[in-house]
């Protein structure tokens, strides 16, 4: 058994791992019912997936050039594809997202209703907001009517 | 961690330079090369020693990719068998012990573990909010998670 | 003054390296059939993606399976390097995943963003 059949053996195990990880990851983006559980599927498996085919590169080219971009790739997936899994979870949960029915429960948004209560309750002048029609922007430097009001 | 770390990459790039030489075990020997070296300056000083930490942390790599592997089974399983078993839940883990780097590192492994997802981290960096998949029992969730906190802290933070 | 000239040397080398023919494997004509099975399923897989997109109840379904579209063509893109056996084309791949990741980046920014809640 030559070294080249070797690398072979080890690039088609690690071609064929990541082909089923990433077309799983792909079902699971359709089969599951609410998006945090889409992500799930879509953080992980695309991760393992894009590993085993930057391994199967690494075992069949085998050249220093090939060796250290599809290191420097599986660097990138480990640290970007759980970056923005938790930014789309954070940004669908400030949306409003509707989860799914069988949910058990939701501490973070029982923790945010806390929190709001609470600083309506410590500041009692925040009884002037909801008479407003829209609520406040976080920077009044970029809306105009704010500006005014504030040099008013 | 990183330090002495990144100092062995440095080592290794002169060492390549000085050869010119980019074959892979010339490389391997120029990292071996600035692993001894570092290995022994490091005896000098107090603390823990630069090859223990290199070896705790190869081990929770394997570990790593243990888990990551068991996380993609879970969900091959579940997309192969019919009809939908998860019983999802957010729950908040506390993680005041850490410093923002380190919380970066546990959110980006909670993600890559079997059945959970980091959603929210509370603006005081105290809190992390966490969507797990098969939660049936609350206190089995929290276990988990705190195993693996304990783990990233006693191998990879110290 | 090694050091320099070495790293000249590397620089030289690098700009026309070529790949040396490997040596006969008979397990060769099985992995390409592999790598164009891969191909196959990548593409079956982006339009899995593709349905989630158009069907998506909220907006943040759309991003994902944007998202995952891209990791689907850095992992394509990997299997033409295998291919074709280049060094070139994983350039691509990262290229390609940078922009995915910033694109996801965007619009995660303008689903969380409490101006867009204010008047959708």
């Amino acid at each position: 058994m030559t070294s080249a059949t070797v690398n072979d053996i080890l690039s088609i195990f690690f071609a064929l791992c990541g082909i089923f990880f990433m077309f799983v990851g792909a079902v699971g983006i359709v089969r599951f019912p609410d998006a945090y559980n889409r992500l799930h599927a879509a953080s992980k498996c695309s991760t393992l997936g894009v590993m085993g085919l930057a391994l199967a590169a690494i075992f069949h080219v085998g050249a220093l050039a090939v060796t250290t971009k599809a290191l420097m790739t599986i660097l990138f997936a480990l640290v970007a594809a759980p970056v923005g899994s938790h930014m789309l979870a954070k940004a669908a949960h400030l949306d409003g997202l509707k989860p799914w029915d069988r949910q058990l429960s939701d501490e973070l948004t029982q923790d945010k209703e806390r929190q709001a209560g609470k600083s309506s309750a410590n500041a009692p002048r925040g009884m002037a907001a909801p008479s407003q029609p829209r609520p406040a922007r976080r920077d009044p430097g970029s809306d105009p009517t704010a500006r005014i009001s504030a040099v008013v | 961690m990183m330090r002495p770390f990144l100092l062995n990459l440095l080592l290794t790039i002169v060492y390549v330079f000085l050869t010119a030489d980019t074959s892979t075990p010339n490389v391997l020997m120029g990292f071996g090369i600035g692993f001894l070296v570092i290995s022994l300056a490091g005896l000098t000083t107090p603390g823990p020693s630069y090859p223990g930490k290199v070896w705790r942390l190869l081990r929770f790599g394997v570990y790593f990719v243990k888990i990551l592997v068991q996380a993609n089974l879970k969900i091959a399983w579940e997309c192969i068998t019919p009809g939908l078993s998860q019983t999802p839940r957010i729950i908040r883990h506390d993680v005041s012990d850490l410093t923002d780097g380190q919380l970066t590192v546990l959110a980006n492994s909670i993600t890559l573990t079997p059945g959970t997802l980091v959603v929210d981290v509370s603006d005081d960096h105290k809190w992390l909010y966490v969507h797990c998949m098969y939660a049936q029992e609350r206190a089995a969730a929290v276990a988990d998670l705190r195993a693996l906190h304990e783990r990233l802290r006693k191998e990879v933070f110290e | 003054m090694n050091l320099l000239g070495g790293m000249m040397m590397m620089l030289a080398e690098g700009a026309g390296a070529a790949r040396a023919p490997q040596e006969f494997s008979p397990l060769r004509p099985l992995l390409f059939q592999i790598l164009e099975f891969g191909a196959i399923m990548s593409i079956l897989g982006m339009m899995l993606c593709l349905y989630r997109m158009v069907r998506g109840p909220h907006l943040a379904d759309r991003v994902l399976s944007g998202d995952t579209i891209s990791w689907q063509v850095v992992g394509l893109v990997i299997l033409l390097t295998v291919r074709m056996e280049s060094t070139i084309y994983l350039d691509a791949a990262l290229v390609v995943a940078i922009i995915g990741f910033a694109s996801t980046l965007a619009f995660a920014q303008y689903i969380g963003n409490p101006r867009r809640q204010a008047n959708p």
